[in-house]
């Protein structure tokens, strides 16, 4: 068994950390008064912000845990969810977000309203609510604080939750946005630098020599394609499974979008989703590689989730390790405010607010502190319920892939298909998700065989297309007035812009981004 | 495989990466500060701008009113002139009318006395001296210079102009011209030139002749325009 105790210095830096994320949440929390500054940062975040808040925000614990651990099991391959963030920002950027920035809206299923019905509205952010709280915060904090109680055994398991949540929950119900996004750059800072000096360790132990260590991971483990029998990653579920997962995080949560609603303008928001994409591209250098190769320097481990402390522990020195520990709670907790920020929005702007229009913005600020204050707590206690899944990161997706689908169609159809109409959002909602709860119990009760979660979820998005466009051409088409400026046609690109030099174009930023990825994917084949 | 202990290199690592961390925060932090003095330098510049465009627009728009005073006065000054010019006319009308019935009057008292001279065996003397009276008091030759003097009180430079472009008028036609100036009608025209209102007509067509002026055009316009 390792010894996990670490030292007064890690300790001291850990809780330095602490003190300047408090330090810059509050420092930030300035000027929140109406509901708009507290959920939208009054409209004024540069892109430097969203990028690293978007960044900060998707890097959870589950993430960093997960990545390696799988990595350290069955190869890259589970680094396909990471890249393919860009290829689906990209898409938003020229698809999405035009929308987003002109139509003002302050969540996203608020968008859904202007295109659809407030049933669509209310139904998509009930759901995303509750997939935040309960699914995303909860196995955060979960598989956080577990790696976190065995470099701290004294701490109590309910005092470590408490204790996350209270620091992320504090700053955040009083800055809102503001304070999420501005303590995310710095939580994206620490998970960066944690990820490289990982990297840095785990290729010292082959004398820093990329070529050496890749010599010894079995060759199917070093390849992002894998065949289609593969139990983890297969090839179709990475062509029609992941690009749905993918779009559904990045395009239609709260979690992630309310930093672009937030964004000072269109340029703002565009530059923004590209950096946050640049920002993921490495992901697979700091958190896949070092779980790959651990398999040869730390090999038979029992519980391959346990990797990531296990390489902390033995790889890196002491004052060393609090950084990359403190890169954890990063993940931690910019994990948990956003979630905390963007669900009270939901909560307070989807359905307190359309029912209680006699509200001013200042007491919308108010009912958002107090909801975000309320959701702190419920994150707190309901986080350690979950404790009985093995491999947490397939437990996430695999839960999200089978309710995601439908969703994703609404979206997708009503952005990009005039003559999608409500009706058939509501019963793509409603049959899509029945369809998908008989699938999701055959595929647990083993009755739908080889197919992997990611293959259903592409079959199934296909199945709710379909049933979308039959439903929609067999009712009346919406009038074109309330359609027209949401959705896409080639002439929107040639709006009123401010006008930038070409390399700002967002363009030629994302035809670069989408090379670089092509790239990394040639490079790992 | 056996672990190999690389803390120095991942100390030396950690500390190069927090450096150059550090760097670009404070590259940035430099830049951003720049950024923000050029934009609130602009946004100053701007609302200097703004504000100097208002005192010009309001500046434009005092001297817009002021001009708009100034025409007003003048098109009142102007009404006052010509109501003036109006009264004087009238005036000049009158007083033509009235030297020229009292001319007239004079002519047949003088007639009169003519008739009772060869008629009654009375004194002629008497007679002769009322006779000397009324000629001294009619002139004719003062009676045109006394109307040109008028005249020319109320339409300054009227007979300088009309010599100058018609030289070949005669002195009855100017003075036709003139009584068409004062805009009298044609039959007050005959009373003051002691003619029929026909011979006023064709005296007319002759002036037009004269001033070798069309079908198309007014007398009368011509001659207001002068």
């Amino acid at each position: 068994m390792t010894d996990y105790a670490i030292s007064n210095v890690d300790i001291g830096i850990i809780v330095g950390y602490f003190f300047v994320v408090l330090f810059i949440g509050f420092a930030f929390s300035r000027k929140n008064n109406t509901g708009k500054d507290f959920f939208l940062a009054g409209r004024s975040l540069g892109w430097v912000a969203i990028g690293f808040s978007l960044f900060a925000s998707n890097i959870s614990s589950s993430t960093i845990i997960g990545l390696s651990g799988q990595a350290y099991r069955s190869g890259i391959s589970v680094s396909n969810y990471e890249w393919m963030a860009v290829p689906l920002l990209v898409f938003m950027t020229i698809f999405f977000i035009p929308f987003f920035i002109r139509s003002k809206i302050s969540t996203i299923p608020e968008f859904l309203e202007k295109r659809y019905s407030r049933f669509a509205r209310r139904y998509v952010s009930l759901f995303t609510i509750l997939l935040m709280v309960i699914v995303d915060t909860a196995s955060s904090l979960f598989a956080g604080v577990l790696v976190l109680q065995m470099f701290f055994p004294n701490l109590g398991g309910w005092q470590t939750y408490l204790v996350l949540t209270m620091l992320a929950g504090a700053y955040t119900a009083t800055g809102g946005l503001r304070a999420v996004v501005f303590t995310d750059i710095l939580q994206a800072v620490i998970i960066l630098l944690g990820g490289s000096i990982l990297l840095f360790a785990v290729l010292g132990q082959f004398d820093y020599s990329w070529d050496a260590a890749m010599a010894t991971v079995p060759a199917p483990n070093a390849s992002l394609i894998q065949p289609l029998d593969d139990k983890n990653l297969p090839w179709l579920g990475t062509l029609i499974g992941v690009p749905v997962l993918g779009f559904y995080y990045w395009s239609t949560t709260q979690i992630i979008c309310q930093r672009i609603l937030g964004a000072r303008d269109l340029n703002n928001a565009r530059w923004g989703a590209l950096l946050g994409g640049f920002l993921k591209l490495p992901v697979l250098f700091l958190m896949v590689i070092p779980g790959l190769f651990a398999a040869t320097l730390l090999p038979g481990l029992e519980n391959s989730d346990l990797v990531f402390a296990e390489m902390v522990v033995t790889l890196l020195p002491p004052g060393v390790i609090g950084i990359v520990l403190a890169g954890l709670i990063a993940a931690i907790m910019s994990s948990i405010d956003s979630a905390l920020n963007a669900s009270s929005a939901l909560i307070v702007m989807d359905f307190i607010q359309p029912s209680r229009p006699e509200l001013t913005p200042t007491e919308i600020g108010k009912y958002g502190r107090i909801t975000t204050l309320f959701l702190m707590v419920f994150a707190a206690l309901w986080a350690p319920m979950i404790s009985n899944f093995d491999g947490i990161f397939d437990y996430l997706q695999i839960v999200l892939s089978f309710l995601v689908p439908p969703i994703v169609t609404v979206f997708l159809m009503g952005v990009l298909w005039a003559r999608g109409n409500s009706v058939a959002a509501k019963y793509t909602l409603i049959f899509g998700h029945l369809i998908c709860g008989i699938t999701a119990s055959l595929y647990f009760s083993d009755m739908v065989g080889q197919l992997h979660f990611t293959i259903i979820a592409g079959i199934l998005t296909f199945i709710c297309i379909g049933i979308y466009v039959i439903i929609s051409l067999r009712s009346e088409a919406p009038e074109f007035k309330f359609v027209d400026d949401l959705t896409w046609k080639y002439r929107l690109r040639e709006t009123s812009e401010v006008k930038v030099a070409w390399y700002f174009d967002y363009r030629f930023l994302s035809s670069i981004l989408m090379i670089l990825t092509f790239l990394l994917l040639f490079f790992f084949w | 495989m056996e672990l190999q202990n690389n803390s120095a290199e991942i100390y030396q690592f950690t500390l190069v990466l927090a450096f150059s961390i550090a760097l670009i925060f404070f590259i940035y932090i430099y830049w951003f500060s720049i950024a923000l003095r050029k934009t609130v330098l602009e946004r100053e510049k701007a609302k200097q701008q703004i504000l100097e465009n208002e005192i010009d627009l309001m500046k434009s728009k005092l001297e817009k009113e002021q001009l708009e005073n100034e025409r007003r006065k003048r098109n009142e000054e102007n009404l006052i002139l010509e109501q003036e010019i109006l009264l004087r006319n009238k005036e000049l009308t009158t007083s033509t009318l009235l030297i020229n019935q009292h001319n007239s009057v004079l002519k047949k008292i003088s007639t009169e006395l003519d008739a009772l001279k060869t008629n009654s065996t009375s004194s002629k003397t008497p007679i002769r001296e009322i006779k000397k009276l009324i000629r001294s008091s009619t002139n004719f030759e003062n009676d045109w210079d006394d109307f040109k003097l008028h005249f020319e009180n109320v339409h300054p430079s009227f007979f300088t102009n009309l010599d100058n472009i018609h030289p070949n008028l005669s002195q009855t036609d100017a003075r036709h011209c003139a009584y068409i100036r004062m805009k009298l009608s044609t039959k007050e025209i005959a009373r003051l030139m002691g003619i029929s209102a026909t011979s006023v007509q064709m005296a007319r067509v002759r002036l037009k002749k004269k001033m070798s002026l069309g079908k198309e055009n007014d007398l009368r316009n011509y001659i207001v325009k002068l």
